[in-house]
């Protein structure tokens, strides 16, 4: 049988219990590049969050004829599980050396890039200030408190739908609706703090930029009252 | 509402099928003002993570790895080569049938000398 890139998680875990490596290709082609974010989201470091995904992989490929009779959704869940096993067991090894919080001069970062970029043209010093902004929220989405971190990562990295997460997390979809929303509060105030993110909520914010660019904004947003 | 209008928005984020904000906003006159920061918030996160970019080179190392892994004797094959070897060789056809007649008269040698 052909193998198609829409063939679903539990019949290309099946076909790589039973030795098929190019099903293998078609879930490392899925998957490595979602368990390459999750790690580099939690540790901040390309070179780790490379040898997580790969060895998220490696022991895939071990547990794969163990799990595959128990999988009827998406693999996500348990590679998620795997490679959050090993970012712990590597930052026992190897502790961050960053401390992951929003501190002054990160919000001031925010502050200033907010404020110089207020008619949706970045500035050629833009782009070095874009990736301290990045920085600050991808530092802020590790800090979420257990639960909204978790339903963000399955949600954002995962791509899962509300329905599968709530069947993962063994909550309510509304339940799983409402996590997402109080996660988008507090990573809004680890994210506020600063005279131009508080101009936000009034008026001035930043970005509707190309699509794949990652900043906080640039774009005018009118708060109509 | 605004649960729900958020949750809209991050669906059609992760589709790239996002509306201007100013739609979402529409749809909760009276509550713009909550709304705006948790819309924004997901719309930096959502650019933050898809800016993380992925580097080719490391992506096939590790399918290689992966790849390496399959055919390993920790790998799925090879779990099945241990099952087959455990069950032992098979034992049909002429050099089967030759084993299996050395099997015994060795062992019928080693009765006869006890």
């Amino acid at each position: 049988m052909q193998l198609g890139r829409g063939a679903n998680d539990a019949e290309l875990v099946a076909r790589v219990a039973a030795g098929d490596s190019a099903a293998l290709d078609v879930l490392h082609g899925r998957y490595y590049a979602r368990l390459y974010r999750l790690a580099y989201v939690k540790l901040g470091s390309r070179e780790d969050a490379h040898d997580i995904a790969c060895e998220t992989f490696v022991r895939a490929v071990s547990n794969l004829p163990q799990l595959h009779p128990l999988l009827t959704t998406s693999l996500y869940p348990w590679l998620h599980t795997v490679a959050c096993n090993l970012v712990t067991d590597m930052l026992r090894r190897k502790p961050l050396r960053t401390h992951l919080s929003l501190d002054d001069r990160s919000r001031a970062e925010v502050a200033a890039y907010i404020d110089q970029a207020p008619n949706g043209r970045p500035l050629p010093d833009q782009v070095l200030e874009r990736r301290e902004v990045q920085e600050c929220v991808r530092r802020a989405i590790a800090n979420l408190p257990e639960a909204q971190g978790v339903a963000v990562f399955y949600r954002f990295i995962g791509e899962m739908t509300i329905r599968e997460i709530a069947q993962e997390m063994r909550k309510s979809e509304g339940a799983i609706k409402s996590l997402l929303h109080r996660a988008m509060a507090s990573l809004r105030e680890a994210l506020a703090g600063t005279p131009a993110a508080r101009g936000i909520t009034t008026g001035q914010v930043g970005a509707t930029p190309a699509r794949g660019e990652a900043d906080v904004g640039r774009d005018s947003v009118q708060v109509h009252r | 509402m605004s649960v729900g209008i958020l949750s809209k928005y991050i669906d059609d984020l992760l589709s790239a099928e996002e509306e201007d904000i100013q739609h979402y906003l529409s749809q909760m006159p009276g509550g713009r003002e909550d709304l705006l920061p948790l819309l924004l918030a997901a719309r930096a996160a959502h650019r933050a993570i898809a800016a993380i970019e992925v580097d080719p080179v490391l992506e096939g190392e590790s399918r290689q790895r992966a790849q390496e892994a399959l055919a390993s004797p920790g790998g799925a094959a090879g779990l099945r080569s241990d099952a087959a070897a455990r069950r032992g060789p098979a034992r049909t056809g002429l050099v089967g049938r030759f084993r299996r007649l050395a099997g015994a008269l060795w062992g019928r040698r080693r009765k006869g000398d006890d």
